[in-house]
């Protein structure tokens, strides 16, 4: 026969609960450890970063895996190896950095769309918001509803059976996966529920495609489909300026700078080694060489993403770098080289604080100015 | 010696307390204290009673806080910032014990033998807490620790309020239903403890 409770079983599950509120349990106070945690763990972070940046950069080095070699999502970096890396990714959304000027040219042109396509399975919506192509460049959002999770994408340490993480979804376009050299999966900074994926290097597609994107979510058997056609008129600039720049042991040549409305692309390439500043010597060494752009107004392109590497610095590179876009009306470009300084004992960077990725040791003998003509 | 008890000194008000966030999100790191000392005692409790160790329990709690720090710019007071915090807890916890039913667990067994058996109040809560499934347990520890509404805990553990007080009808009926079938050792104890 059931038992049906009594008012004294009440009270004793009354007890009971009072028991566990007050339970004895032998502690003391963590606010110490964890306090000393949270400041060590500032103090890493917060060296390579602006403060707006700071939970972006925080969310995207756990989460952004850099992919190369065609191979996109075979798995995710694990926390160390994102450590080593320090690719920051500095993006917020796919049409951060553009202009209003400039996102209306790429609407128009094709580039820019806000497909908003939505579908559910199982209960969990996932929705393709944005998309961007410009020719080189291939990105897209996509946002989740429908489950409480701390992160969009697979944990690098595995999904443990939980419902509701994307997979790494496949791209396709006109029906065959769609070749690339670079790319990265990452989850949104400051949009708990949203990743973007992106093709930032080797792709080649036509001007006009049906683009497919395929999704799958951790404990929902059927795939996310999505289906856009995409036709720009890509307009593009490319600059092939060809010119060298030389200072002592080390010189670069510009091999092209393209500008669409939503990205500027630098490609250049570099041997010798970075030139020395007299505050670098002894513990602290020159990083390799990084490039600032600056529009003919003197603003500065933001970079879209800045790679720290743990390693003395090699003496060849092909650099392949995303900037924020210039107006239309931009009449020239000019390259600034820099270095940062590094300490080789812990890898840190000098002048890296809150607001700065660090003190960029400008080098003048090395700028030069593209001109821009349409 | 009496065993210290973290927070038990300090009481700070639910208002004063979103006060304190604010700070804490205006840069302020150092009044993030002043939140672990007002939470970490029933946080730890809430935790030692799903994970069933100290050692995992105070690494558990302090992952906790952390999270909670990096994440409290995103923390808006749309609940309150009690709900917020055991909600990231619960899926914390839900966390390690879905890794702890893989492969970790074997590993554990092997290399950690279970703590002695105390006999002491804590050690029979933990006892009758056995019969319930982890989802009983969050909503019992939840409404016990921080005696949570029904709509509060189920915005923490995301299902429905009128859900949330069936279960925990249920969860209660389970427990008396097993003080009674262990012939009267566990209401014993109870009575005894209660003179």
């Amino acid at each position: 026969m059931r038992h049906l409770p009594t008012q004294t079983d009440e009270q004793d599950m009354d007890m009971l609960e009072a028991w566990i509120r007050n339970s004895q349990i032998p502690s003391q106070s963590l606010s110490t450890k964890i306090m000393n945690e949270i400041g060590e763990n500032t103090m890493k972070r917060t060296k390579r970063m602006k403060p707006s940046m700071l939970k972006k950069t925080v969310a995207a080095v756990s989460a952004a895996a850099m992919l190369g070699a065609g191979v996109i999502g075979t798995g995710f970096v694990s926390p160390a190896m994102a450590a080593a890396l320090q690719n920051l990714p500095v993006v917020g959304s796919i049409f951060d950095n553009v202009d209003q000027d400039n996102l209306q040219a790429a609407i128009d042109q094709g580039i820019a769309a806000t497909p908003n396509l939505s579908v559910t399975h199982d209960g969990v919506t996932l929705k393709l918001t944005e998309l961007l192509y410009d020719g080189s460049r291939l990105s897209f959002f996509i946002e989740r509803e429908g489950v409480e999770l701390e992160n969009t994408l697979v944990p690098w340490k595995g999904d443990n059976g939980v419902k509701g993480y994307l997979e790494h979804p496949k791209a396709l376009a006109d029906g065959q996966a769609i070749p690339f050299s670079e790319g990265s999966i990452s989850e949104v900074p400051g949009a708990p529920d949203s990743f973007q994926v992106e093709y930032t290097k080797g792709i080649s597609l036509p001007e006009a495609f049906e683009l497919t994107v395929q999704a799958k979510v951790t404990g929902v058997d059927e795939i996310y489909e999505y289906n856009i056609p995409v036709s720009i008129n890509n307009s593009a600039l490319v600059l092939t300026p060809d010119v060298t720049k030389s200072s002592g042991g080390f010189s670069y040549t510009v091999e092209q700078l393209e500008l669409s409305p939503v990205t500027t692309r630098l490609i250049l390439d570099s041997t010798g080694k970075a030139p020395a500043s007299p505050e670098q010597a002894g513990q602290f060494h020159a990083s390799m060489v990084y490039y600032d752009l600056f529009d003919d107004q003197g603003n500065l392109l933001e970079q879209k993403r800045v790679g720290f590497f743990n390693e003395i610095p090699g003496t060849a590179y092909h650099v392949n770098e995303l900037y924020a876009p210039v107006s239309e009306a931009v009449s020239s470009i000019t390259i600034k080289p820099y270095t940062f300084t590094v300490n080789g004992s812990d890898w840190s960077i000098q002048g890296a604080a809150d607001g700065t990725l660090g003190t960029k040791t400008y080098l003048p003998e090395l700028e030069v100015t593209i001109p821009v003509q349409r | 010696m009496k065993p210290s008890i973290p927070g038990e000194a300090e009481g700070t008000h639910p208002e004063d307390i979103e006060a304190v966030v604010q700070r804490v999100q205006t840069g302020d790191r150092q009044a993030y204290t002043m939140i672990i000392r007002q939470f970490e005692r029933q946080m730890y409790t809430y935790c030692y009673y799903i994970l069933k160790n100290h050692a995992e329990t105070e690494d558990a709690v302090q992952e906790i806080f952390i999270r909670a720090y990096e994440k409290l710019p995103q923390y808006t007071s749309q609940a309150t910032f009690s709900a917020w915090l055991y909600k990231l807890a619960y899926y914390h916890l839900m966390n390690i014990k879905k890794s702890q039913s893989r492969w970790l667990k074997l590993i554990r067994e092997v290399k950690e033998p279970p703590e002695p058996p105390v006999f002491s109040r804590e050690s029979m809560i933990e006892e009758l807490l056995t019969v319930l499934s982890v989802e009983e347990r969050h909503i019992l520890l939840l409404k016990a620790v921080e005696q949570y509404s029904f709509e509060e805990i189920g915005g923490i553990i995301g299902i429905k309020p009128a859900t949330v007080r069936k279960k925990y009808e249920r969860l209660r009926r389970k427990l008396v239903t097993y003080r009674q079938n262990q012939g009267g050792s566990a209401r014993e104890t109870f009575a005894h403890s209660n003179r």
